[in-house]
């Protein structure tokens, strides 16, 4: 039988899409509330005063500026777009506001972008770059690209800022693990059986999910510095180059915890980060794996960004703005 | 958007975005999860598409974006993927290559899917997972290798 036969077999089940399209349906016909007419009314007020930059540089791709969109009382404005067609395709910044128009005051120096995505581009981070206190706006730069096989073709020369999720109350800080790494063992025979783990850094310091073997036994506690939460369960060699890490979390159950695990050379250098950042709450256990030659591991120390909040601290919407040449 | 839209677009691509799920998440409850909320994305987002060609694309990126989402979040949840975890409830003897396929890395399924089931030429898939088209056909070959080495 072929994997086309056996997949047509597979159909989601009459309840699914009967419930599926009752919610459609309940998000269609939701009546409007009247504050959304003067939001759609300070919107298009907004979009027509909109002012279009447009510079002469055959090089900028990508210039508009000055969109806004609001939801939830709170806008966003892009403020500057700034791509241009570089050797390795088009990349840049795009600068963007945040501002709580009601006065819950949600928005402030420790807001962060919880969720974002830029359509057209590839992105990584979105990072705060300043508040001001005067006019109760924070804002963010993007830092962009172009996606290898041309994301901007395929979008029309368009580009597009979501933010679905808006972190208040920021509570981030670095922090060490207190274990010296140059302890490391190997540990090829301590190994469990193979599973899906996420592989961190390696040649292209891309990630992806692969199968490996993993240490599957907690041997000791070693604590963060200022991340008791966080914890050390396990570490060493599951073969000559990977170098895996078992941690855990104990925490208070009404909060959520983020962290990346990276390693520092003695120079203080990053060497590998953890690129995944999912909001989880209680997390049991996780294995990374890092790609360290064994004679390298004694030059690195073990470091995490580490973040705590509560599901009160989330606001989930949808601000989306175009930008255009 | 009306009932009609809704019904319509259900009935076209219900099958699809399920199966695309499906193949990814490896699992019938976290397979339902994504359908709704790709769905539920698409009504919420009030876009208007040029042709149905572009509608399809719009919503197979949304379930692949949703899948790996649920997938990252869900692994971070349960670091040791157990046995009853990878094979789903439709695992039985009857789905024997299915369940081979389920057993890949993540990034090897969703690249056999397009192109097996969705019938998506390698240009296409690299446009939809945002990936080089060289990196597509690797992919691909190593799953095919993974699932010949796998299946004898």
């Amino acid at each position: 039988m072929s994997y086309k036969n056996e997949m047509n077999n597979i159909s989601p089940d009459k309840e699914l899409v009967f419930d599926t399209k009752r919610k459609m349906r309940e998000v269609t016909y939701k009546p409007a509330k009247p504050r959304r007419y003067i939001a759609l009314a300070v919107a298009l007020i907004l979009l027509i005063s909109t002012t279009v930059t447009a510079f002469a540089s055959g090089d900028l791709v990508l210039s508009q500026v000055n969109k806004t969109c609001e939801f939830d009382g709170i806008e966003m404005k892009i403020t500057d777009v700034n791509i241009k067609d570089n050797e390795d395709g088009d990349a840049g910044e795009i600068r963007f506001t945040l501002r709580d128009k009601t006065d819950k005051n949600r928005i402030n120096d420790l807001t962060d972008i919880d969720s974002f995505d830029v359509r057209g581009f590839k992105t990584d981070e979105c990072v705060f770059e300043s508040y001001d206190n005067e006019t109760k706006t924070a804002s963010y730069i993007l830092k962009v690209k172009e996606w290898p096989n041309g994301g901007i073709s395929y979008f029309n020369r368009h580009g597009r800022i979501t933010v679905n999720a808006i972190l208040t109350n920021r509570n981030s800080k670095t922090v060490k693990a207190d274990i010296n790494l140059a302890d490391s063992e190997s540990a090829e025979d301590e190994t469990g059986s193979s599973t899906s783990i996420f592989l961190i850094g390696g040649k292209d310091n891309g990630s992806e999910v692969y199968n490996f073997n993993y240490l599957d036994k907690d041997v000791i506690t070693e604590k963060f510095n200022d991340a008791e939460w966080l914890r050390v369960k396990n570490y060493g060699f599951t073969s000559k180059d990977h170098f895996n890490i078992r941690t855990n979390t104990i925490g208070d159950k009404s909060k959520y915890y983020k962290y990346e695990l990276f390693l520092k050379d003695e120079n203080g250098k990053v060497i590998y980060k953890n690129p995944y950042s999912e909001r989880a709450s209680i997390i049991n256990s996780n294995e990374v794996i890092f790609e360290v030659d064994k004679k390298d591991i004694k030059n690195y120390t073990l470091y995490a960004d580490v973040v705590e909040y509560k599901d009160e601290d989330i606001i989930e919407g949808t601000w989306e703005t175009v930008f255009h040449k | 958007m009306n009932n009609i839209d809704i019904d319509e677009v259900i009935e076209k691509y219900s099958n699809s975005i399920y199966r695309l799920a499906y193949s990814m998440v490896k699992n019938k409850s976290d397979a339902d999860d994504v359908y709704q909320e790709v769905f539920l994305r698409y009504i919420k987002s009030n876009k208007s598409f040029n042709n149905e060609e572009h509608r399809k694309a719009w919503l197979i990126r949304v379930t692949i974006n949703c899948a790996k989402k649920l997938y990252s979040s869900s692994w971070k949840k349960n670091a040791v993927l157990t046995d009853e975890l990878i094979e789903g409830e439709y695992y039985d003897e009857h789905f024997e290559l299915l369940d081979v396929v389920n057993k890949l890395p993540m990034k090897y399924k969703t690249v056999i899917h397009l192109f097996y089931y969705e019938d998506f030429g390698i240009e296409e898939i690299a446009s939809l997972t945002k990936q080089k088209k060289s990196t597509v056909r690797t992919q691909l070959t190593r799953a095919r290798k993974l699932l010949k080495e796998r299946l004898e």
